[in-house]
């Protein structure tokens, strides 16, 4: 019965952490995300300065959260985001509007692509 | 995460559903959902081992998971007949009174070539001296002889043969195992007592020492070194 009730415990565990990561990713996507968006849509009003200072702050946010990702998420999917903001941090210091919107786009699908990869959908499952 | 819970589960699902389907003859002398438990297992855990880029999540996750739900499909079984009958199966008879069962046979998808194999390998020449062959859950043919066939034992004689008792380690490689000691009621002084009568001065001269519940003793010593 010990054992009986420890399956049930593993899988509560397991059930609730999953859930837990789920949320996790979805809330860290999701404030990286739009203060991409927010970034992109500086750029497009031309202030680069503005911009920048998003990046930094999408930067931050995705600095604090790196290291529960690398133990919940696959490191190809992590090195896609990580080669995102290095390329557009370099777009930034290089002033091109148009260079940076396409890499600010890039980097946005890297960090969904963390998202997505996570997501219970069927496209996923199967 | 939460996607290799589910997906772990519908595996674990498709490999049980998998191995039902083809039956007994696939399976050794686990049941289903062990042998399904057993090559998962033995799969996932390389699975982050041989690629770091995935994380040891990912293989501890699916591992629990598996581990979990074969423990509660245990207790499922205990608890209820249709459950065991759907995961497991059921026995059957495949050899009544010397004879085989062709539909049994047919529906199980052996041939009489197997259960031959099978009653040999029990030693077994002659299928007429079987009143019933069982193909078990976990794929195992059990033989059960008629009556006349049957080993002679020593009640068929009327003898009373002396019980042979379950031997327990009390000494081994000098040492004394405290735990055997207790259950047998057995202390330091008595063994020590055992081993002078058997002209041991020491422990450390005793390889192995057993008694079993019969109080029969068995006494090796410790070979020594040239």
């Amino acid at each position: 019965m010990k054992r009986f009730w420890t399956a049930i415990a593993l899988l509560c565990c397991v059930i609730g952490g999953g859930w837990y990561n789920l949320l996790t990713i979805s809330d860290t996507v999701s404030s990286i995300s739009s203060t991409l968006a927010q970034a992109t849509q500086q750029v497009r009003l031309g202030n680069t300065a503005n911009a920048g200072l998003l990046f930094d702050r999408a930067h931050t946010l995705y600095a604090g959260k790196e290291q529960y990702l690398s133990a919940v998420v696959s490191e190809k999917l992590l090195d896609e985001v990580r080669l995102g903001f290095a390329r557009t941090e370099q777009s930034i210091q290089n002033g091109n509007a148009e260079d940076l919107t396409i890499e600010l786009a890039d980097l946005g699908q890297a960090v969904d692509d963390l998202l997505r990869s996570e997501a219970v959908s069927l496209k996923n499952i199967f | 995460m939460f996607l290799l819970f589910i997906r772990t589960l519908l595996v674990y699902a498709a490999v049980i559903g998998g191995l039902r389907f083809t039956g007994k003859r696939q399976l050794g002398e686990l049941s289903t959902s062990e042998f399904a438990v057993t090559i998962l297992v033995s799969e996932l855990a390389s699975i982050p081992l041989q690629d770091t880029a995935v994380p040891l999540l990912g293989g501890i996750v699916p591992l629990a998971t598996l581990l979990a739900v074969e423990v509660l499909l245990s207790y499922l079984c205990r608890k209820s007949r249709r459950f065991r009958k759907l995961l497991c199966g059921n026995p059957c008879i495949v050899i009544r009174d010397g004879q085989f069962d062709p539909q049994m046979l047919r529906l199980l998808r052996l041939s009489p070539e197997d259960i031959l194999d099978g009653l040999r390998m029990a030693g077994v020449s002659n299928i007429q001296d079987v009143r019933y062959g069982i193909v078990e859950t976990n794929g195992q043919l059990s033989v059960i002889l008629h009556a006349d066939r049957q080993p002679m034992t020593p009640s068929d004689c009327l003898l009373h043969p002396k019980e042979v008792g379950l031997a327990t380690i009390l000494v081994s490689e000098g040492k004394i195992l405290q735990c055997n000691a207790q259950q047998l009621g057995k202390d330091e002084q008595w063994i020590l007592q055992q081993c002078r009568r058997h002209g041991i001065s020491s422990l450390q001269e005793v390889f192995l020492m057993t008694v079993d519940d019969q109080d029969n003793l068995f006494l090796q010593r410790q070979e020594r070194a040239v």
